[in-house]
């Protein structure tokens, strides 16, 4: 009688690990980013430089972001495909200056990429400091998001050249809208007076922004270049006095993040909390933000409304 | 003097620190006050298990929008009554069946999490708490817990104490011992819905068990050792606290530390004595 | 000498009990007299506590009845008193004596209320009782077997129950003590109430109680201990060696 009832399950498991090995092998083949056909398959830890990548790189490659829309960079977790994706890749882009923490380099490590490139484009551009340490967000400031593309740019080349003319053309026609983005934003901020360029963000990411367009940064939710840290009780207090003496206007939080200390912040100062911005992730594909220029427009807006 | 007196009373010139003060005070007095059943009837396993499966609830209730902690209060009161009734059925060791539900649940919450991909729910303030964030709401929700927790155990204290000590005697006297452990066990899945918001996940056993084993250590009878563990431990919250704002230590771990500093003197004080 | 369903304190008949699928008790059937002390007696794993747990209104019956003064043990809750085996308690739960014996009174306050003075006053008389005042703030587990068993029936006193049901009382007790416990027994069967003692120790049966119940799984013996401890029947409990060891303790008459 028992034996009946464990040979019964038994079968059921079988059946049910066959179906379930069926549905993951059908997943990998059909929504496999990386094509079979003669492309660059590059893989970018974050949409922004996917997006430099696909600019500059147009139909001769082929790009997957790890981290999807909406995710903290700093706080992902990568699962076995992403490890695949990196072994099958020909190039690999990555910010550095520990903005990707640990599981990069384990990541990379485990794909074991002899045969790819590996391009860090943090260290490509001048960086500056928050916190004693170096910030990575350097994105944020479209002259360096220059040096960046061009870097890009300069790698394909090396891997493909063959297409020399096509890398060329595309990076420099991107590269005039970066500069036409730059202009744009220094004309909108002009209406804003100085004292009222105060910026109250989640954690330290606009170090270049603020540097770039003349603002102040009061301080952060979480202190410190990266969100994995949480504010102390002072750090939090500390916060509250510089809001109140800054007599800042907003409390800007990236989409990403976990709100509620903000929130209560924003409660205890009577300083409205202002969401939208983003930073270390663009929007989705087909949203008003879903490449760097609009989201970087995007973003610009926010903080002209709110500040203004 | 006015030194003193300032560097006690500044901190609480923040509203936010007036509401951590408040919550962690009540997890101090209600965890070892629950903590003495905790520590004389052996449920520091179980205590550690719900604590880690309410974490799908309170993945959920972010997906929600509502508070997590609201989200806990339902799936803490069903787990306690899941994990009651299957450790009666089920022919297994309790601690083996405890630990399947527990590790399950919690992998389950973690799943949700990684799926649920962009929720704002910060994985770190779960495992370790984070007693700075609570709103106004939160503090009313957790003033109205403890309160019901504490009428419930004032009013069956006769009735659980001789449940715990001798059930088969209760039984026989007519109690529903049956009925007294489930309240027991949800009791339990408040006073740990609580604590989550101060200390945790990982902590919350900690703050069950040390205060009480403390009080234990200095007095005899159980209802004594209640109300002596829930002095220490609120005296562990607002030192806790205190290191924090003025060490900048994180608010959980340290109000962990003090306690268990506390029992670590008093443990060795005894000795010498005796 | 049969006695009635109301005249008895405790009138079994028939009953089986079913522990899974085994069969741990069958045939049961006897009738205790008020104002009496039964030794029930029977190899360790023959049933005794099975019965006591029946009796007490706490284990389903297969088959048969259970009545306590007339009425089936779940109706004359507060009338049975249950001192259980050393096992079935946590000793390290840190009470009293005077707080054991307050929680006998728990029934008679009721749910939602607390102990009056009158509690209290009941708690302190069974303490004296048993002799045990005087350790009322020891701690129970810093008690001797013997003194752990007079808290006992102390709140079993303080419960004002009728029917005591001792499960192995003389486990753990040195023989002096358990002298004194059966002295206190005696006056408290005295006093109008019947008492069951669970106990696989056949010495001195005589002298201890008014008759004897003997349990393997069925009733092997019921009467006064004189006449039940027949070669025969001590055979059926303990094996052949019972034979040698029954009867008074060496007293061979």
């Amino acid at each position: 009688m028992v034996e009946w009832r464990v040979r019964w399950a038994c079968a059921a498991m079988c059946i049910s690990f066959g179906i379930f090995v069926f549905a993951c092998s059908g997943g990998v083949t059909s929504s496999n980013g990386l094509s079979s056909e003669v492309r660059i398959d590059i893989v970018s830890t974050s949409s922004i430089l996917g997006d430099w990548a696909r600019q500059v790189g147009g139909d001769e490659v082929s790009v997957i972001d790890l981290i999807p829309p909406g995710v903290d960079p700093h706080t992902f977790q990568p699962g076995a495909r992403d490890v695949a994706n990196i072994a099958e890749a020909d190039l690999v882009l990555y910010v550095g200056l520990n903005l990707e923490g640990a599981w990069l380099n384990d990541l990379i490590l485990n794909a074991d990429v002899e045969n790819a490139r590996v391009l860090a484009l943090g260290p490509l551009v001048g960086t500056l400091e928050a916190e004693g340490e170096v910030d990575p967000h350097f994105w944020m400031d479209p002259a360096r998001a220059k040096v960046a593309v061009l870097a890009i740019a300069d790698e394909l080349i090396t891997l493909d050249v063959e297409h020399i003319d096509v890398y060329r053309g595309n990076a420099a026609a991107y590269v005039e809208e970066l500069e036409l983005l730059d202009t744009w934003s220094v004309s909108t901020f002009s209406d804003l007076p100085l004292e009222n360029r105060t910026l109250v963000t989640s954690h330290d990411s606009l170090g270049y922004f603020a540097d770039r367009y003349d603002f102040r940064i009061v301080g952060a939710v979480i202190p410190g270049i990266t969100t994995e840290r949480n504010p102390s009780a002072s750090e939090m207090a500390g916060l509250i006095d510089a809001i109140r003496e800054s007599q800042a206007k907003a409390i800007f939080m990236e989409v990403s993040t976990n709100d509620r200390m903000a929130r209560r912040i924003s409660e205890e100062t009577g300083v409205p909390v202002v969401d939208g911005l983003k930073v270390g992730t663009l929007g989705a594909v087909d949203s008003e933000t879903g490449t760097y220029v609009t989201m970087m427009r995007r973003n610009v807006e926010i903080i002209m409304e709110a500040l203004n | 003097m006015d030194a003193a007196i300032g560097a006690l009373l500044n901190p609480f010139s923040y509203s936010f620190m007036l509401r951590a003060l408040i919550v962690s005070v009540l997890v101090g007095v209600m965890c070892p006050i629950l903590g003495a059943y905790v520590v004389t009837r052996g449920l520091g396993f179980m205590g550690d298990a719900l604590a880690h499966a309410v974490l799908p609830g309170m993945v959920i209730a972010f997906m929600l929008g509502i508070s997590p902690f609201l989200g806990a209060v339902p799936v803490g009161i069903a787990v306690a009554v899941l994990i009651g009734y299957l450790s009666r059925r089920m022919s297994m060791s309790e601690d083996t069946t405890i630990g399947i539900l527990f590790a399950g649940l919690f992998a389950l919450g973690l799943v949700l999490m990684s799926v649920a991909k962009g929720l704002p729910v910060d994985i770190e303030d779960l495992l370790l708490g984070q007693v700075l964030a609570v709103s106004s709401s939160d503090v009313f929700a957790t003033l109205g817990l403890a309160a019901t927790v504490m009428v419930v155990l004032y009013a069956f204290h006769k009735e659980l104490v001789f449940n715990s000590f001798d059930p088969t005697g209760a039984k026989v006297i007519g109690l529903p011992t049956t009925a007294l452990d489930y309240l027991l066990l949800v009791m339990l899945a408040l006073v740990i819905i609580i604590a989550l918001q101060a200390v945790g996940i990982v902590l919350v056993i900690a703050m069950l068990i040390t205060p009480s084993a403390t009080a234990f250590l200095l007095v005899r009878r159980f209802p004594t050792a209640m109300g002596l563990g829930a002095l220490i431990g609120a005296g562990s919250a607002v030192v806790g606290l205190y290191a924090s704002f003025y060490m900048n230590l994180p608010s959980g771990p340290a109000m962990t530390l003090v306690a268990t500093a506390v029992f670590i003197i008093v443990a060795l004080a005894r000795r010498k004595v005796a | 000498m049969a006695i009635g369903e109301q005249n008895a304190a405790l009138f079994v008949e028939d009953v089986s009990v079913k522990l899974g699928e085994a069969l741990v008790l069958s045939d049961i059937t006897f009738q205790v007299r008020p104002y009496s002390l039964l030794g029930v007696v029977g190899p360790n794993g023959g049933g005794k506590s099975t019965l006591f747990n029946a009796i007490a209104g706490i284990l389903k019956l297969n088959t048969g009845r259970v009545l306590v003064y007339g009425q089936p043990p779940e109706k004359a809750r507060g009338k049975i008193a249950y001192v259980p085996q050393r096992e079935d308690v946590n000793w390290r739960f840190p009470l009293t004596s005077k707080d054991v014996v307050s929680l006998g009174r728990s029934r008679k306050i009721g749910w939602l209320r607390r102990a009056s003075k009158t509690d209290a006053e009941i708690v302190q008389a069974s303490l004296e009782r048993v002799g045990m005042w005087e350790e009322r703030e020891s701690l129970i587990n810093e008690l001797s077997g013997g003194q752990r068993q007079r808290v006992f029936v102390a709140r079993a006193l303080a419960q004002e129950a009728e029917i005591l049901l001792l499960d192995e009382a003389f486990s753990g007790v040195d023989v002096a003590s358990q002298e004194g416990l059966v002295t206190v027994l005696r006056a408290l069967r005295d006093d109008g109430r019947t008492i069951l003692m669970a106990t696989h120790d056949l010495t001195n049966m005589a002298e201890r109680f008014d008759e004897v119940l003997a349990i393997n799984h069925h009733v092997c013996a019921f009467g006064s201990p004189e006449t039940a401890f027949t070669p025969e029947v001590l055979e059926e409990l303990y094996g052949a060696h019972g034979v040698v060891f029954g009867n008074g303790g060496g007293d061979h008459s």
